[in-house]
Order: structure tokens, then C-alpha cells, then sequence
């Protein structure tokens, strides 16, 4: 057939390559190469942030839990304790010596000889446990100190109240003197050693913890976090235009304790959400009659768009004790929001850039908004401190421009630190 | 399947740029010699080509080798790439079910063995009619069925039919003042030699 041969011909003649101009090589193009997908061999770091605090709180529970324990297995008797506290024991004496390395006795030179030490006033770090500290007393040698005659020597410089315990403690001096220039003498403290099982501690008489606050009471909470933000458009592309970016808030809180570690939280949240703009709008092709040319246009548009809301916040949250001076808390707020705000870019249904602005943003600007917020507080003497994580999802699709159907339900999980005073 | 070919892809699924580098060079005269041939004009070709590879890149790992051969495959992104460009365009695929056709007997005929330069022949075939030159190109070179044309560009398969003829006939007439101009000097030169 004659269509057939010319089909052939056509071919034939078709199927060789063209010398391809200087101006396509490699290097003169820009063609964008997929994203390489990193393969997540480390947690989000947010998860991790979670994770340590989580461990943080574990840990401290642990811990003081151990320490609780420990401490209610002791139980000391009160006849065994020595009675040589310093500070405590004032008006008796603590007869305890040390042992002294060396002595010398040598007629008509000083000396330095032990002394039994006047618990109140000869030391002068007085918060000391017996023996801990030495003081010497020079004298003149007017005699022979070698001779056993150190009970004797007390006996002038020391001023002692016998006290039936205290002489039960009274320290067994063993002098050897066989060498004169040497003269070591070991003492011997009577202390009954301190086990497991000689300690006891009354956790009655313990301050109550803090935790537990008391019902009516009201605190004041200040926090300022960092979020990541979604609009979650109810359209493909313009999902794909637009990436989240690090925005920030801000919250003030008034919570009231309701009892059984219940308390009802009132108050303001201020959210700067941010997102970046990318898109390549094809701006159609024209014709260049006077030159022969047709010439198809693009431009490649980027924007840093951001959305601010203002928020009041109705809610209530428990406590979750973890110590004496930690908790968690979770707490869930219903909030109204208002959009104060919005400036950026956005594409429309013909796949055009438009800007956000008054004459394009629609007038209803209220959202309705629920948080989950996640707080790990310690407690400090009049303040507390505390770091958490707060979610925010809007429960209903809001209008965003005037004259389409182009619905958000923005969320945001934000990372926060915070104090909190309460009275 | 080219082993050079599995490796660059491989590599460029890793994501080696110089595997995209590669891929680019082996293959950019197959696909700039597609856009030549669908009328793609010089002033646009780049921006063609630019958006048909990264459709590629993007695609590579939606590759599979047992079903079709990587320029088969090749092939067929940048026509695809090239219709929807053309869909911007809006060209109007007029349909033509009620015409009365006239198939037309042309009585001249081309021997195989004759050889046009390929740039000429792209060049009388970039003066066709743009609604004609697609369907042209798609059916003749590309080797789409007529159910594969009105799929790809969304018109009737009779249409496809008449815009193929009608492009045919084009064609010849414009090779025959070609070959006859041809035809015409070689004469002049065999009685002047």
C-alpha cells in the first residue's frame, strides 16, 4: 500500500538523532532531582525530646522511690547513739582523742600532746562528727611525759562532766612507749557501727509533699514554646505548595485546683503558625509575530507565609504525681480562635499565584480549635518549672479565601517551657 | 536490557548526581530529537526538556525493566510531557465524524531507498498544521494505536483517523515539491554534465 511505503519512508528517515545544541548540555540546564528520602535511622528529634523527658520523670520516680524505702528500713535506737554530736550536745564534753603520731619528750621543749577535746568550745568546727578533729595543746615539759601520766595531763587541761553514756564511750587510750622518740598511741572509738537495721525513720512525721496541693488553690501559668504547623488544605496541590515551618507561641493560664489532683485551666494562647510557598506557575505561551519567536513563560515562586491566632482557652487537666517535687500533668482545652492575622501567597483554583490580603482573605475568621497539652513540672520552693508539648487541631474546615471553596483545618504541635506561681 | 542502563539507574535511585548526569547525556539527542519531531520549537525546547527529565527522575523508581525497554519507557514520559504542554495550549482537535471524507489517491510515490536529510524533513514537518502533526507523529514514528491517540489526547478515535490522513497528505505534497525541486536540478545537472 502506498500509505504503508510512505509510512516506511517517514521512518526511516526519522529515526536518527539530532545533533543536540550546545545549549542543552548538563551543565546549562536546571532540572531538579528528586529528594533522596533519608532513611530515619534516628528518631524525630521531637519524639526524643519526648522520650528524655518521659525517662527524666521515670528516673526521678525511681530514684525517690528508692530513697523512701531505704530510709523506712532504718531504725535507731536511741541508747546506742553516741552522744557526741558537737552542736547538739551542749555542756557535755566529747573525751574523744586522736590518735597522735608522734611525740616528743624532751625536757624544758614544748610538746605536743593529745588532748580530749571540750565539745563546745575547743573546736572550732564545731558541725564536725566525733573525731574528726584534732587539737593540740603546748606545754611546757617539766616533766616526763613518757611516763603513763596522760590521764593525769588530762586531768589538768580538760574540764570533764562525766556522763554515764559519755563514760560508756570514753575512749580506751593504749600507750605504747616503748621508743622515747616515738610515741604512738591508739584510740579506740566504742561507736556501735551504723547497719540497715539500726536506723528507723518516722515518714509520718515528714512534710506532706507539695504535690498534693490543696483544694482552692489557684496558680498562674506563663509558657512560651516553639510549633510546627500544618493547614491541611482540602486540595492536593495546594497542600503540596505549601511546608511547614518553626513558628512560636505564647500562653497565659489560670488554673484552679478542683481536688482529687483535678484542676480547671482558663486563659489566652497567642500562635504565630508559619509555613513556606513553592510553586512553579506556568504564565501560558505567546507569539513574538515581529520576531518569529513563540516564547512560553514560568516563574518559580517562593513565600514565607504565616497565620496568627489568638485563642481563648476553656478547659481541665489532672496531676499525676511523680515525687515529692515532680508531676505531670495532662490537661485538654477547647478553644475559640480568632485569626488576627494572615499575609502570604497562595494559588487559586486556575493554578494562579494570588497574595493573601484583605481583598482576598474571606471576613469569617473564627476557628474553632481542641489541645492535648503534656506538662512535666518541678517544683521549686516558690515557683515551678516545667516543659511540655501542646497539640492543636481545629475541629472544623475554615474558609480561607472569599470568593472559593478553599477550606483549612490548620494543626500544630507545639514544644514549651514554662513557670507557674501559685497561692 | 543495557546493563549500563540498570546500573545508572540504580545509581541514581541512590541518589549519585553524576548517575543523573549520565542518564541525561545518553539519552538527551533521543528525546530532543522527539521534541524536533512533534514541533517542538528552538526557543522551547529547553523548557521541554527540562520538565521531561525530571518526570524521569522522579519516575525512575516506578521503573520496571520486564515490562518495557527503558527508551520505550523514556519515550513515552516525554510524549506524554509533550501533550500536556500542548493541552495548555488548547489546540483544538476539531471533530471531524461529520466531514465527509475524501480519501485522496495520491498517484506520487515515494521510493524507500530515496533519502531525505533528516533536519529538512523535520523542518517540512514542523509546517504542518499543529492539530495534524501530533497525531502524525504519534501513529507513523511513535507506534500508538488509533485507541491509544484518542486516549492521549481525548478525541474520538474516527478523528484520529482523519487528522492521520489528512497529515499524510500534507506530508506528501510537501515531499513531492521537495523531490521535485530534487528531481528537477539533478536533470539540470546531468545535461549541463
Amino acid at each position: 500500500m502506498e500509505h504503508s511505503q510512505f509510512d516506511k519512508f517517514i521512518r526511516a528517515n526519522a529515526e536518527k538523532e539530532l545533533a543536540v545544541p550546545s545549549e542543552l548540555d548538563w551543565d546549562n540546564m536546571t532540572i531538579p532531582l528528586p529528594e533522596q528520602k533519608r532513611k530515619r535511622r534516628l528518631l524525630p528529634f521531637w519524639l526524643l525530646f519526648i522520650m528524655f523527658l518521659g525517662g527524666l520523670g521515670i528516673g526521678s520516680f525511681k530514684y525517690l522511690q528508692q530513697t523512701e524505702v531505704a530510709i523506712s528500713s532504718f531504725s535507731i535506737p536511741t541508747a546506742g547513739l553516741p552522744q557526741s554530736t558537737v552542736a547538739k550536745k551542749i555542756g557535755s564534753t566529747n573525751q574523744d582523742v586522736r590518735p597522735q603520731d608522734q611525740v616528743e619528750s624532751t625536757a624544758g621543749r614544748s610538746i605536743l600532746v593529745p588532748v580530749t577535746v571540750q565539745a563546745e568550745s575547743d573546736l572550732t568546727t564545731s558541725s564536725f562528727p566525733t573525731g574528726e578533729t584534732q587539737v593540740y595543746h603546748e606545754e611546757r615539759a617539766d616533766h616526763d611525759l613518757l611516763a603513763p601520766t596522760t590521764p593525769a595531763l588530762s586531768q589538768e587541761t580538760t574540764k570533764t562532766t562525766s556522763e554515764p553514756a559519755t563514760q560508756a564511750m570514753a575512749p580506751q587510750s593504749i600507750v605504747h612507749s616503748t621508743n622515747i622518740d616515738v610515741l604512738k598511741t591508739e584510740f579506740k572509738f566504742p561507736i556501735q557501727p551504723l547497719t540497715a537495721h539500726s536506723i528507723s525513720f518516722n515518714l509520718s512525721k515528714l512534710p506532706q509533699a507539695r504535690v498534693q496541693a490543696l483544694k482552692g488553690t489557684g496558680s498562674i501559668i506563663i509558657s512560651y514554646g516553639l510549633n510546627r504547623s500544618r493547614l491541611d488544605y482540602n486540595n492536593a496541590l495546594r497542600e503540596q505548595t505549601e511546608a511547614p515551618a518553626w513558628g512560636h507561641m505564647t500562653q497565659l493560664l489560670w488554673e484552679r485546683d478542683l481536688g482529687k489532683q483535678y484542676f480547671m485551666s482558663i486563659g489566652l494562647a497567642y500562635q504565630q503558625l508559619h509555613t513556606t510557598f513553592s510553586f512553579r506557575e506556568d504564565l501560558g505561551t505567546y507569539i513574538n509575530f515581529s520576531e518569529r519567536q513563540v516564547i512560553k513563560q514560568t516563574r518559580r515562586v517562593f513565600h514565607n507565609n504565616y497565620l496568627e491566632l489568638l485563642s481563648l482557652q476553656v478547659g481541665a487537666g489532672r496531676n499525676f504525681p511523680l515525687g515529692p517535687q515532680l508531676k505531670s500533668q495532662v490537661i485538654l482545652h477547647f478553644s475559640p480562635t480568632y485569626r488576627l492575622a494572615q499575609q502570604g501567597r497562595t494559588i487559586d483554583d486556575n493554578e494562579s499565584v494570588i497574595d493573601l490580603d484583605d481583598t482576598t482573605l474571606t471576613s469569617d475568621k473564627l476557628l474553632w480549635n481542641a489541645n492535648a497539652s503534656w506538662r512535666l513540672a518541678y517544683q521549686l520552693p516558690n515557683i515551678d518549672l516545667f516543659v511540655g508539648a501542646m497539640f492543636t487541631q481545629s475541629v472544623t474546615k475554615a474558609r480561607l479565601l472569599s470568593d472559593q471553596e478553599k477550606m483549612i483545618k490548620p494543626r500544630a504541635l507545639s514544644f514549651i517551657i514554662g513557670i507557674q506561681r501559685s497561692w | 536490557m543495557n546493563k549500563s542502563d540498570q546500573q545508572l539507574i540504580q545509581e541514581c535511585l541512590k541518589g549519585a548526581q553524576s548517575a543523573f548526569k549520565a542518564l541525561y547525556e545518553k539519552y538527551q539527542a533521543y528525546v530532543y530529537t522527539i521534541c524536533a519531531r512533534h514541533g517542538v520549537s528552538a526557543i522551547e525546547v529547553k523548557d521541554y526538556m527540562q520538565v521531561i527529565f525530571m518526570e524521569v527522575f522522579k519516575s525512575l523508581k516506578n521503573y520496571d525493566a520486564d515490562k518495557a525497554q527503558f527508551k520505550t519507557w523514556l519515550s513515552r514520559i516525554a510524549i506524554n510531557q509533550i501533550l500536556q504542554q500542548r493541552r495548555k495550549r488548547r489546540i483544538d482537535y476539531t471533530s471531524l465524524e461529520k466531514e465527509n471524507i475524501n480519501l485522496i489517491e495520491s498517484s506520487f510515490t515515494i521510493p524507500i531507498d530515496w533519502k531525505i536529510d533528516q533536519e529538512v524533513l523535520f523542518a517540512l514537518l514542523n509546517k504542518m498544521p499543529a492539530k495534524y502533526i501530533t497525531v502524525f507523529n504519534l501513529f507513523i514514528i511513535d507506534g500508538y494505536s488509533h485507541q491509544e491517540i484518542s486516549v492521549a489526547l481525548n478525541i474520538p478515535e474516527n478523528t484520529s483517523r482523519v487528522l492521520l490522513h489528512r497529515g499524510r497528505v500534507w506530508a506528501m505534497k510537501q515531499l513531492r515539491c521537495h523531490f521535485s525541486e530534487h528531481l528537477g536540478q539533478l536533470e539540470k545537472h546531468s545535461k549541463i554534465g
